[in-house]
Formats: C-alpha cells, structure tokens, sequence
C-alpha cells in the first residue's frame, strides 16, 4: 500500500514536471510566433503599395487565363451536343428504314391474304391508316426533340449570359478594389489600413460571388421541366398513335371472316 | 518469427494499404457520353393483322430506346462548372 502511494507521489511529481515544462515553452515560443506573424502582416502591408499595379497586372493575367479555358470548355461542350445530335438523328433515320423495310414485308404478306373487292379496299385503307399514323407520331416525336433541343440550346445560353455577368460584377468589384488601393497609395494613407481594407473588399467580392454561382447552378431546375414537357409530348404521340393502330385493325377485320382459332385436343 | 511479429507485420501492410487508398487520387469518372444503344431486331412477317400491329408496337419500344439518351444531354450543359467556379479563385487575400 505504502509503495503504491509512493509510486503515485513520483508518478504525479512527473507530471506537474513535464507539464511545467511544457506550459513555459509555449509562453515562450506562442508570443514568438504572434510577434512573428504581426512582422511579416508589418512587412506585407508596407510592400503592399510597392507591388499593388505587379498585383494588379497579376490578377488580371489570371482572369484572361480562366477565360480562356471556359470559352475552350464551352466549345468543347458544344461540339460534344452537336455531335451527338447528329449521330442521333443519324441513327434514328436508320431505324426508321429499317422498320419501314419491315412493315413493307408485312403489307404484301398481309395483301396476299385480300381476294374480293372488299377485302383489297379494306387493306389499302388499312395500310394508308397505318403509314399515316406513323407519319403522325413520328411528325409528333420530332417536334418534340425539336423542342426540347431549342431548350437546351437556350438554358445553355442562359447559363453563358449568367456567367458572364458573374465573373464581370467579380471583376469589375476587384479591380475596383485595386483601383481604390492605388489611389489610397498615392495619397499617402497608412499601408496597413489599405491592405486591411482591400482584403475585406475582395472578401466581399468574393463572397458574393459564392452566392451568385449558387443561384446560376438552379437554372438546372430548367433542365427537369424540358425533359417533363417532351416526355409528355411523347407519350401522346405515342397513346394517339396507338389509338389510331386500333381502329384501323377494327375497320381491317371487319373486312374479313375470323381466323379459326387451333383447337388443342 | 514469433505469432506477435506476424501480427504485426500483417498490421503494417493492412495501414499501408488503407493510406494506399486513402491518399491516392481516385480517378474522375469518365464524361457522360453517347452510350451503346440496344437494337430491337423487327419480326417476321407473317401475314397477320395483329402481327402487323404488334410490330408497330415493338417499333416504337425500339425508337425510346434511342430517344431517351436525349435526356441525358443536359448534364453536359454544366460541364463548365469548374471553370466558372475557378473565377471565384483568381484572387487569395492571404497573398496581400
């Protein structure tokens, strides 16, 4: 029991020791480091003034050089849209024919089955019902790509006419900012009190524009209500057409006697 | 080498691998781009009406299925979002 208290004694010893130690280093080295960083924020703001137009060119090479890659970005988004219009478009008139091809093959087997009068007239009415209501539908599917496409094409110029009205007020806010440093500069005001108010005025900037480019990325929203409208117009196309197929199979079988129906013995 | 040592080289390697994972850039996923689109192959003709019917019917299931990639062309509208993003960073006041 003893040893063990007097383990304790030295165990707790140790550590006031070490903590000791330790709190008289960092009142040392923090106040070193606050002297530290208040003498370089000295030196920075006395700098400040000489190198504000090197700042300054210096910000505006990087503005050029963002602009630069967003205008390739754009390009490379508009080429990537446009092509894959087309080899959509292509491959739709590809499946077009070929279904076409097909439903020829099902005429003539279907104008074989037609031996009186009635039955020929009832087949060529069939197959103008038919060709028609596929025109139709496909006039109605078009449209709609059509219109969803000028869609797309208008968000993406929304989206470009709201990005750049970002990046000018942006722009246009930190060159202010410079300018005002500049003109601070030349009239002799305190080093310091101009890099502290430049800061917060590209803090500001900054900022806003954080907000504004959250606000931009809601046109998105857009998207969805183009993609609902053409679903839409689609799915018409597509319950008109089946509507028309279904008459014209009524007024077609009307024209001739059933099938007989296999019997399974 | 004793069961303590194999413990903990197995340790080791399993830490190594886990900063493996964690610390290396996984990569960007691929773009979105035109994806493989499925045929429908058209039946047989055969001389019925309601064949006939059917056809058109499988027709218009093979067109969706190139119609509806359509939709996916709206993800690349915000494919510029970096960059536009990118303007926010041109200017760090730390460097003042």
């Amino acid at each position: 029991m003893t040893l063990v208290k007097l383990s304790m004694r030295v165990n707790f010893k140790k550590i006031l020791k070490t903590g000791f130690l330790g709190l008289t280093i960092a009142g040392v080295l923090v106040p070193l480091w606050i002297f530290a960083q208040n003498a370089n924020d000295n030196q920075k703001a006395k700098g400040f003034c000489n190198s504000i137009s090197n700042l300054t060119s210096k910000y505006d090479q990087r503005i050029t050089d963002r602009e630069t890659k967003l205008e390739t970005k754009r390009v490379e988004i508009t080429n990537r849209i446009a092509e894959r219009w087309e080899a959509r478009d292509e491959k739709l008139a590809e499946k077009r024919e070929k279904w076409d091809e097909n439903r020829e093959e099902h005429f003539d087997k279907l104008e074989e089955k037609a031996e009186t009068d009635e039955q020929k007239q009832a087949f060529l009415a069939f197959k103008q019902a038919v060709t028609a209501a596929i025109a139709s539908r496909r006039a109605a599917i078009d449209k709609a790509i059509d219109d969803f496409r000028q869609g797309v094409e208008q968000a993406k110029i929304d989206r470009k006419s709201a990005a750049d009205t970002l990046r000018n007020t942006f722009r246009n806010s930190i060159r202010a900012a410079f300018q005002k440093a500049e003109t601070d500069c030349d009239a002799g005001v305190d080093p310091a009190t101009i890099r502290t108010n430049f800061r917060a005025e590209v803090n500001a900037a900054k900022e806003k524009f954080e907000t504004d480019r959250k606000e931009m990325e809601k046109l998105q929203d857009m998207m969805k209500t183009l993609i609902n409208t053409r679903k839409e117009a689609i799915e018409k196309a597509i319950d008109d057409f089946k509507t028309a197929m279904e008459t014209a199979r009524t007024e077609f079988k009307a024209a001739f006697p059933p099938e007989p129906v296999p019997l399974n013995e | 080498m004793t069961m303590k040592t194999v413990v903990i080289f197995i340790i080791v390697i399993a830490v190594l691998i886990l900063m493996v994972f964690a610390f290396f850039p996984k990569p960007l996923p691929p773009p979105p781009g035109p994806s493989q689109v499925m045929e429908i192959k058209p039946p047989t003709a055969t001389g019925k009406v309601d064949d006939l019917v059917a056809a058109t019917m499988v027709e218009i299931s093979d067109e969706e299925l190139l119609i509806k990639e359509e939709e996916k062309d709206t993800a690349l509208i915000s494919l510029d979002s970096q960059e536009i993003s990118d303007f926010g960073q041109t200017i760090n006041e730390s460097e003042f």
